[in-house]
This record gives structure tokens, C-alpha cells and sequence, in this order.
């Protein structure tokens, strides 16, 4: 082999080198094109895995060919849609969900066919849904919001519609969680619709991705959503003996109490308990000033008697975890009972 | 006789000190009565039990609010005013009943789970069970009568119990008792179909949650979606569809999903941030918020259509449809907030924490206009559940502010 011959087998080795890296970046984009050494071209999507009826912008690029020197024919579902200098971008309206719409791209220069590629748009959905398994009261119709401490259950629903009609089943869909950029270990894999992990840090935000891609290759998406970290909240409201808990009037600042004695529960919305009275969670009640005992059974309620006293009564209760050090909140609420006499006192 | 003398001194100071002793132990005892009483009359001993009269004290509650304008622009002297306040107190779950011509409210006492039945156009009022169920946080009401009860025991567990009258009220005007039948405990949320026939709830599962179809007895459970969160609120139109929507929270995205037989779940909304709905229980079309920062509502009128953003701020769950008609176009009926509320509104709202004053408003969905309906003058309503009965007339819903039911009448 002469020295002639090495250096030209080099010279194609690293073009063909360059080629294998471009190729991943084109497939993403769901697009087949045909190289020839010299003359590379890619179509390109805009948004990468178009939804359903939506409006697609698709750029050819091209490293080795002049394209606003060139002349541009696209063609979409066999029907020429652009033609002209330097005509690299194009939109389109994707299909409805199952469809395929052929984008066929051939570039001319002097008036000779230079190369074409090829891309379909395949639409598809992909939903990401979460929770996390923080505290909220019963009939709440919020979303448990995640704190620092509690877990996240995320679920990946993807809707990948063949051109018959048929929906690929997601044993047949390959899912790659991450967070942040990283892929989360041993949760990415065939049919793997849903994880279980830690919720964001303390003040923290999370940025969870799942890629869905067919084990054809020919569908693909991802969803991404941004999870911030929440601090729990305390809410108290007034535990009426007929009625029960009024999770419809969370008490403000200051309010009057149109009773004697009343029932108060704390609710620590978001916070890493299975239940308010949960052993791992800590409560400190104080009333104007003096710390109270809790009660065992509960200790997220209190009872006061205002009876023979006037006044407001401060109450301002803490809550801390036993273990999470994380997990902090607080309250104050002013509680003004009717029918008090002398200044305000509590039994318990 | 000085011994006898003696004698007879020490028996009378015995006698004295007894008597003594006998009247200190009775104001003892007298004054410790009395601190009881006022410690059992501040606990709520001796006041009317809610029970036990052949109608409970929610009828007096509710008789004085129909026979009493509560606001409104009364026509003439013998109109009605078009909004009332049906019941004072608490109303666990409530709905209309009977068919456009025979309608009636029908709701749950929160506090004792008696089910009332109030005529819309007189405002008689009919006790029609006499079972007491304490504490009621929930109920549902289906249009055949049959009525579903949500409470929490002792341990906080959520007990769910379907009920049916033991017998019919049609001809009796007594109170009957009310069948129970219970369902699994710890059901998230639920909603029954309206004819009464099914029900839908999601409960947890070993994969995370888990959409049950049943009968309305709890019987023939049937896994109906396979779910990973557990967070969600139940649509069941007349249509027989069947809408899960995620749990809403401000600038949270929330998807909402059509439940299809073979328990596919069809997407309806996706990726909108702070997520309400209220679909067409007669038709596709729906009515979805969005709450991010501030709110923003939208009409679609099927699956195939774009968007239509509408002119007034308010959550989906203020709005309720009128009866699908021949002809005309779709017209919804919202409650919109008059100020605009705190950007974190809905969180706050479901936590019971912020409350609005609300005005009324006729939505045509076909071409997006919207023109005011109702304002009431001086009385504050913050409206949730609303539903509207089969002839279109109107509106039930209940005030967030105390969970008190009210009536507005559609027309003027």
C-alpha cells in the first residue's frame, strides 16, 4: 500500500467517523437522508418530537453544500409545498395522532441534482404526571405538592399510534428517566412507565425527563417538567362536634370563635407524614406565650376553654420532624372567644 | 347531774356540728353542680339535639331561609327572589332529582346525613331519611335519588357508604330510613353515574392507585384504569363519559383523560398549567382553567376544535352546563370572582384560606360570548359544585364560604 493510499484511506475513515457522530442528531429529528461523501444533508425538526396537529418548522443543513446558493425543492405527502434559492426552511402542520407525513428534500445546483433526503413526521403524545406522597387532608382536591423528604411517584404516559391505527403497547416502548440532565439508575428500561423517587432538596428544583422511543426506533418523544420543593404549610381550622373538621374556613390571623370551648386541628399540608398525628411528626402548641402538653392521641389538635375569660388568645404552634431536620413550619392565629369575663384563659 | 349536764352540752355541739358539716357539703356539692352545668352547657349539654324531631333543626334552617328574601330583585310580592339560600347550615353533597317537570333539590346534611328533599318553585321542604350519619364531609346525590356518603371514622379512615331509601316517599310523608350498603374504605375520590347505577372511585394500590367501576352498591368491582398517582377529581357525564382530571395546583401541569372502556385513558387536556374542568355532561365540549398567576378559562366545543379563550377569569369549578338542547348553541353558567384573586388563588382556595364574591355569567361555548347573568347586591357567594337542574331552570350550589346550599333561578 503506498503512502498515497494510507493517507486517502485516512481521509475516509474520518469522514465516515464524521457521518456515524452527525447520524444520531438526524435520527432524533426522525428524518432518513441519503449521504454521499461530500455531500451531507439533514433535515431538521422544530419542535424535535412534534404533537398532533401541530405546526412544525424544518430547516435543512448542510455542512459541505452552499444552501442559499442552492436551489430547494420540498415536497410533503407528494405534493411540492417550496421551491427556490435558498429556501432551507419550511413549516408544516404535523398530522393527527397516527399519521405519517413524508418530507422529501432534493437540492439542486446549476440546475443539477445535488442529493435529497428524507424525514417523516410521526406525531405522538407523552405525558408526564406527578405526585408526591406528602400529606393533604382527606377530600382535598389539590395536588400533593413535594417537600423536602417526601417521594415522587411520576408516571410516563405516551400515546404512540402506528398508521394502522394500532397504539404500540408500552411493553414495546423503551423509557429513559433523568433528573436533571442524569439518568436515574435502575428506573430506565422496557416498559417502564413509572418511577418512585426522592423528591427535590430542601428549596431545591428538579428538572425530571422521560424519553420514550419505540423498540423500532421509528416513534420517540420526551416530557420534562419542572419540580420545585415546597415548604409545608400549617393550616388550622375549627373542629366542630356536628360538623367535624371545617376544611372550608382555615383561620386567619385573627378570628372569633362564637363559642366557649372549641376544637382546633392543625393540617401540615406537604409535609412527610402519612397522617397528621403521625409519630414522626412534632408538635409545639403555645398559647399566649406558654407552652401547652399535647394531647397523646392528637397531639395536631387542642381544645380551649374560654369560659369565665375575655381576651384573644395567641396561639402559635411549631412543627418539626422527629427525623428530617428539613421539615419546618409554623403558625400563629388570634382566637377570640365570646362570653369571657376575666382575661383570657386555657384548660386542656 | 353536773356529768348529765355536761353530757347533754356535748351531745347538742354535735348535733350543731353536724348540721354544720351537713350544710357545708350541701353548698359544696351545690356549687360544684353548678360549675358542671356551666361546663356541660359551654360543651353544648341541653341544646335541642339534631335529631329526634319529626323534621331536625336543618328544616328550620331551611324554612327560614326559603320563606325569608335573602337578595335579589324580587319582581313583584309574590316572586320569589331568584337566589336563596336554601340551608344554613353545612351541606355535605347535594343534586337535582325527578325530571325537568317534577325537579328537586335533594342534599345531605353535612353534620347528620339526613338527606332533605326542597321544591324549587314553592321551597316546601320534605325530610326524607331519619338515619343519622354524623360528621358527612361528602355526598353525592345521583338524578335517581340514590345518594353516596362520605365521612371518616375514629382512626380517620375514609368510610364510603351507598344509600338508598327503604322505601318510597312518593305517597308517605315520613322520614324512612336509609339502606346502607358499604364500600371499600379509603376511597380517594368518586363519582357516581347519573343514573345512579354505577359508581367510579380511585383507591391506592400496590402499583400506586387504581380507577374501580362498580355497581352502586359497591358490588361487581371492576378494575376500569391502572393509575401511578392517586390525585384526581371525577367527571361522569349523561353521556356515559367517564373524565379523570389531575388534582389541580397554581402553576402545576394537570391532564385530564377520557376513561375508555377498555381502560385506555384518552387524553382531553395536556400540560396546563393549574388544571380545572368541567366537561359537557350531554357533549364533547368542555370548560377548562388554567391558573398560572392569574386565571384563565377556555371552551372547547369538541375533541377536534381549537381553544377558544372567554373573557371572564374564573376556575372550571365554578361552572356547571345547561341541558343539551336541539338547537342553539352550548351555554354554560359561570361564577366569576368580581376582584381578581391572589396569584396563588387555587391552592389557597382549596385549603380554604381565600374566598371570592362571586357574579354569575351565561357563556355561549359555539362563539365565545359571554354576558353577565346574576349579580347579587350585597350578598357575599363564593360558588363551588354548581349543577343545573334537567329543565334548565336552575342553578344549585353550594357557598365555599360556609358550605351553606343556595338556589339561583336561571330566569329572570
Amino acid at each position: 500500500m503506498s503512502v498515497s493510499s494510507v493517507r486517502s484511506f485516512g481521509i475516509l475513515a474520518l469522514i465516515s467517523l464524521t457521518l456515524l457522530l452527525c447520524a444520531p442528531s438526524a435520527s432524533r429529528a426522525q428524518s432518513q437522508f441519503d449521504l454521499g461523501f461530500g455531500t451531507d444533508l439533514s433535515i431538521e425538526f422544530s419542535p424535535e418530537h412534534p404533537a398532533p396537529k401541530e405546526v412544525v418548522r424544518i430547516q435543512a443543513r448542510s455542512t459541505t453544500i452552499d444552501l442559499p446558493g442552492a436551489v430547494l425543492l420540498w415536497v410533503v405527502d407528494g405534493e411540492t409545498i417550496t421551491e427556490g434559492a435558498g429556501a432551507d426552511t419550511v413549516t408544516v402542520t404535523a398530522g393527527p395522532l397516527g399519521s405519517e407525513t413524508s418530507i422529501v428534500l432534493t437540492v439542486f445546483e446549476n440546475g443539477v441534482e445535488r442529493t435529497s433526503a428524507q424525514a417523516y413526521i410521526r406525531p405522538v403524545e407523552l405525558d408526564l404526571l406527578w405526585e408526591a406522597d406528602s400529606y393533604t387532608p382527606p377530600f382535598f382536591r389539590g395536588r400533593a405538592l413535594p417537600s423536602a423528604g417526601t417521594t415522587l411517584r411520576l408516571e410516563a404516559r405516551p400515546r404512540f399510534q402506528r398508521v394502522d391505527g394500532s397504539l404500540i403497547s408500552t411493553g414495546d416502548i423503551i423509557f429513559t428517566w433523568r433528573r436533571n440532565g442524569y439518568v436515574i439508575p435502575g428506573t430506565s428500561g422496557r416498559g417502564k412507565t413509572s418511577v418512585v423517587i426522592e423528591g427535590p432538596s430542601l428549596f431545591g428544583t428538579d428538572t425530571i425527563s422521560v424519553e420514550a422511543k419505540s423498540t423500532d426506533e421509528l416513534y420517540e418523544s420526551v416530557a420534562s417538567t419542572r419540580i420545585a420543593s415546597t415548604e409545608p404549610h400549617l393550616a388550622l381550622y375549627q373542629n366542630h362536634p356536628v360538623f367535624g373538621i371545617a376544611y372550608h374556613q382555615a383561620l386567619g390571623a385573627e378570628n372569633r370563635i362564637s363559642e366557649t370551648e372549641a376544637s382546633f386541628s392543625a393540617v401540615p399540608y406537604f409535609a412527610d407524614a402519612h397522617h397528621p398525628d403521625s409519630g414522626d411528626l412534632l408538635y409545639e402548641w403555645r398559647v399566649n406565650g406558654t407552652q401547652i402538653g399535647n394531647n397523646a392521641q392528637r397531639p395536631s389538635a387542642i381544645t380551649i376553654n374560654a369560659a369565665g375569660s375575655a381576651g384573644t388568645a395567641s396561639v402559635t404552634l411549631a412543627l418539626t420532624h422527629i427525623s428530617n431536620f428539613f421539615l419546618s413550619a409554623s403558625g400563629s392565629w388570634g382566637l377570640a372567644f365570646f362570653g369571657g369575663v376575666t382575661p383570657f384563659d386555657t384548660s386542656f | 347531774m353536773k356529768a348529765y349536764s355536761t353530757l347533754r352540752y356535748v351531745l347538742i355541739a354535735l348535733v350543731v356540728l353536724s348540721l354544720a358539716g351537713l350544710l357545708w357539703w350541701y353548698l359544696l356539692l351545690k356549687q360544684r353542680g353548678e360549675a358542671i352545668e356551666v361546663g356541660n352547657t359551654g360543651r353544648g349539654a341541653g341544646l335541642s339535639q339534631p335529631f329526634g324531631a319529626p323534621t331536625g333543626s336543618t328544616y328550620e334552617n331551611i324554612i327560614s331561609s326559603l320563606t325569608t328574601l335573602v337578595v335579589g330583585d324580587q319582581t313583584n310580592g309574590n316572586s320569589p327572589s331568584r337566589l336563596a339560600q336554601i340551608g344554613k347550615t353545612p351541606t355535605a353533597g347535594f343534586g337535582f332529582v325527578g325530571s325537568a317537570s317534577t325537579t328537586r333539590v335533594r342534599l345531605v346534611e353535612r353534620g347528620t346525613g339526613y338527606v332533605f328533599d326542597v321544591d324549587p318553585v314553592s321551597g316546601s321542604l320534605k325530610r326524607v331519611t331519619n338515619t343519622l350519619i354524623p360528621r358527612t364531609y361528602e355526598a353525592l346525590v345521583a338524578n335517581s335519588g340514590r345518594v353516596v356518603l362520605r365521612g371518616l371514622n375514629e382512626q380517620d379512615v375514609v368510610v364510603t357508604i351507598a344509600g338508598e331509601m327503604m322505601t318510597s316517599t312518593s305517597t308517605s310523608q315520613n322520614p324512612v330510613a336509609l339502606s346502607q350498603k358499604q364500600l371499600s374504605n379509603n376511597i380517594r375520590s368518586m363519582d357516581v353515574r347519573p343514573d345512579g347505577g354505577e359508581v367510579f372511585y380511585i383507591a391506592d394500590s400496590s402499583i400506586g392507585a387504581v380507577g374501580i367501576r362498580a355497581a352502586w352498591d359497591g358490588s361487581k368491582e371492576a378494575t376500569a384504569a391502572s393509575l401511578t398517582t392517586s390525585g384526581w377529581q371525577i367527571h361522569w357525564g349523561s353521556n356515559d363519559r367517564l373524565v379523570l382530571v389531575q388534582n389541580a395546583a397554581d402553576n402545576v401541569s394537570g391532564n385530564a383523560y377520557s376513561v375508555e372502556a377498555d381502560g385506555v385513558l384518552t387524553p382531553i387536556v395536556r400540560g396546563v398549567l393549574g388544571l380545572t374542568l368541567a366537561p359537557d355532561p350531554h357533549s364533547p365540549a368542555i370548560l377548562y382553567g388554567q391558573s398560572a398567576g392569574t386565571l384563565s378559562l377556555f371552551a372547547r366545543i369538541d375533541d377536534s376544535s381549537a381553544p377558544v379563550a372567554l373573557p371572564i377569569r374564573t376556575v372550571a369549578d365554578k361552572c356547571a352546563w345547561a341541558p343539551a338542547q336541539t338547537d342553539g348553541p352550548r351555554v354554560a353558567y359561570c361564577a366569576v370572582p368580581q376582584t381578581a384573586p391572589p396569584a396563588d388563588f387555587l391552592d389557597r382556595w382549596y385549603r380554604g384560606e381565600v374566598h371570592t364574591r362571586d357574579v354569575w355569567w351565561r357563556v355561549e361555548v359555539n362563539t365565545g360570548v359571554v354576558e353577565l347573568l346574576y349579580s347579587p347586591d350585597s350578598t357575599i357567594i363564593d360558588v363551588e359544585d354548581p349543577v343545573i337542574d334537567a329543565g334548565g331552570n336552575y342553578i344549585a350550589f353550594r357557598n365555599a364560604i360556609d358550605k351553606s346550599l343556595w338556589l339561583l333561578r336561571i330566569s329572570k
